[in-house]
């Protein structure tokens, strides 16, 4: 739209006749350049095409991101400010003591390592045995490897609150409920949290990698192990971050399952999550902080409650904001793909 | 209705994603947000207070402008506009995983391609598109199984009311069955889905196949000659054999 309007800007300024046709071959080189400098080329991206990106990026941006600024915003509010209802976005004075009371409150220290422990140990076994199980699916022929494909999907699709009672028992019967085993022997078996999700992702990863790449190795002298290490896997790389992040995102997340089968239900063992406690956290507040009463309790507790909400979910953030940038870099490292 | 929709937005988004861009860390990590909050009992506390959805949607103003279509295209399109917040919401998985798989491209094919005079949106049709097939069905599969498999899905929750309801509640093994069926339904429906992308095989991997096949095939058709061959002799022996006895 924009060329346009500036086309129509250069119209009226047109010059006499004899300047005209000195510079038409100049003009339309000029529009070509406006053009180009607007649309891009094929190797450059115009002005236009950026603000399309931009624009669109934004827009969508925001709708995620207006969560977390009404979080914060409210995290930094005081009881006063969550009570005036002339204040709606900015609070008057930054107010930190939120953040100190959902701290304490949640034993935060203590509850943040446990935390990384109980997402932590599981998601590393996660993506080690999806990676192999996938392996096997995507390179190996055998016998009725399909229809374990199908009960693999099918196992996906199965609503897991059904399956969540007889794993109960099972778990009883096996002594391993209410320690960090619960979640650490089924992820070692292939059967943790939407571990079937990972097994496809790596199946659909390891499909993509030539037949010609494998078989190279093969006549190099690769064996079976040596070939899923040093060609399956680094060229795989975007599938395992992705692997990883998303099963540590779940697993730090996971409040009834991890309360169900790890802490316990009494909530009187040795393990405690900071969703765990989130989860809790009306509870413990009320006993921290019980001066409180009334009517003022509730909205009081929102601008804790933000806090303690922030507090729980920024350390996986910044373990996203740091390992994002190995999204490109590991790409650039391997440098096989295609044929 | 909502699986394609989510799954080209998500393709979109990764896309521009992949692009050369200022502040992609920024950009990437705002995308990564719904991953970390749509799943967990952030998203419901968020819900509840009310910062699920934009405040300021006038989609009054958008049925106005495309009323002179038929009815059910326009209840369509209203439904898609007064559920775009969740759909976004809900694509947060399937935009890291087309970024993934957009990622394992190589780029030097992109330069072929430039070098062969190829534009972007034929490099995106040609290349990007058919590269990431198998990435696509497995979205399409995830989506299906998300969305049938939510909490706020109407027939999850029946049946979790059937499970542990306290009034009226028909015990566990109603709702078993219940699941029992609704997971059927859905298998079905992933079959459709995944039959309509059905994946043709590697063009490598199919001639190898073939070959192999005609290789065994010739394996044992050479076989089955040799044999033919010893026995030829062996009976030739034999039969000399008795005609040497003959003579003695």
């Amino acid at each position: 739209m924009k060329s346009r309007k500036q086309n129509e800007l250069q119209k009226p300024q047109r010059p006499s006749i004899k300047a005209k046709a000195v510079a038409a071959p100049g003009r339309r080189l000029d529009r070509y350049a406006v053009r180009k400098w607007f649309f891009g080329s094929k190797d450059t991206q115009g002005v236009g095409k950026l603000i399309a990106i931009y624009g669109l990026l934004i827009c969508i941006g925001f709708v995620y991101l207006y969560p977390l600024l009404y979080m914060i915003s409210k995290s930094l509010m005081q009881r006063a400010d969550l009570l005036d209802s002339s204040v709606n976005w900015i609070p008057s004075v930054l107010y930190v003591k939120n953040y100190v009371d959902a701290f304490t409150s949640m034993d935060f220290m203590r509850t943040l390592w446990q935390s990384v422990v109980i997402a932590g140990a599981p998601t590393l076994l996660n993506m080690v045995m999806c990676a192999v199980i996938g392996y096997g699916f995507a390179r190996y022929d055998f016998p009725l490897k399909n229809v374990m494909l199908g009960i693999l999907i099918f196992s996906f699709i199965i609503p897991p609150q059904i399956t969540m009672m007889p794993n109960y028992l099972l778990y009883n019967d096996l002594k391993i409920l209410d320690s960090i085993k619960a979640f650490l022997l089924p992820a070692f078996l292939g059967q943790g949290i939407k571990a079937q999700l990972y097994i496809l992702i790596f199946f659909q990863f390891f499909r993509q990698i030539p037949q010609a790449l494998i078989e190279a190795a093969k006549i190099d002298g690769c064996g079976h192990f040596k070939t899923f290490l040093r060609i399956a896997v680094p060229s795989a790389a975007p599938a395992i971050l992705v692997v990883f992040l998303f099963s540590l995102v779940w697993y730090w997340n996971e409040s009834y399952l991890t309360q169900l089968y790890v802490c316990g239900v009494l909530g009187d063992s040795f393990w405690n999550t900071l969703m765990v406690a989130l989860k809790g956290f009306n509870d413990s507040y009320s006993q921290v902080g019980g001066s409180v009463t009334g009517e003022a309790m509730g909205s009081l507790n929102e601008g804790i409650k933000m806090a303690a909400t922030m507090l729980s979910i920024l350390p996986v953030l910044l373990l996203y904001f740091v390992l994002q940038k190995q999204f490109v870099e590991s790409v650039d490292r391997t440098g096989i793909t295609g044929e | 209705m909502a699986v394609p929709i989510i799954v080209v937005f998500a393709l979109i988004i990764a896309l521009l994603l992949n692009a050369k861009i200022k502040g992609k860390g920024v950009f990437r990590l705002i995308f990564f947000l719904p991953v970390i909050i749509a799943s967990g009992p952030v998203m419901a506390q968020l819900v509840s207070q009310g910062a699920g959805s934009i405040p300021a949607m006038n989609t009054s103003m958008i049925e106005s402008m495309i009323g002179f279509l038929p009815g059910f295209i326009v209840s369509a399109i209203m439904g898609l506009f007064e559920n775009i917040v969740m759909y976004l919401w809900y694509s947060g998985v399937q935009i890291l995983i087309f970024l993934a798989a957009v990622q394992k491209i190589d780029n030097s094919l992109y330069e072929a391609a430039k070098m062969d005079g190829g534009s972007t949106w034929e490099c995106f049709w040609k290349i990007t598109l058919p590269t990431i097939k198998p990435m696509t069905l497995l979205n399409v599969v995830y989506t299906i199984v998300y969305l049938s498999n939510n909490e706020q899905n109407t027939i999850i929750e029946t049946i979790k009311d059937a499970m542990f309801g306290t009034t009226g509640s028909k015990g566990y093994g109603y709702a078993s069955a219940m699941a029992w069926l609704y997971a059927v339904i859905v298998t079905l429906l992933v079959i459709v889905f995944a039959a309509a992308l059905a994946l043709k095989k590697d063009v490598y991997a199919k001639k190898a196949k073939k070959y192999r096949k005609e290789q065994k095939k010739q394996e044992r058709l050479i076989r089955k000659i040799e044999k033919r061959g010893e026995q030829y002799e062996k009976q030739k022996a034999k039969r000399t054999a008795k005609a040497a006895k003959a003579v003695h």
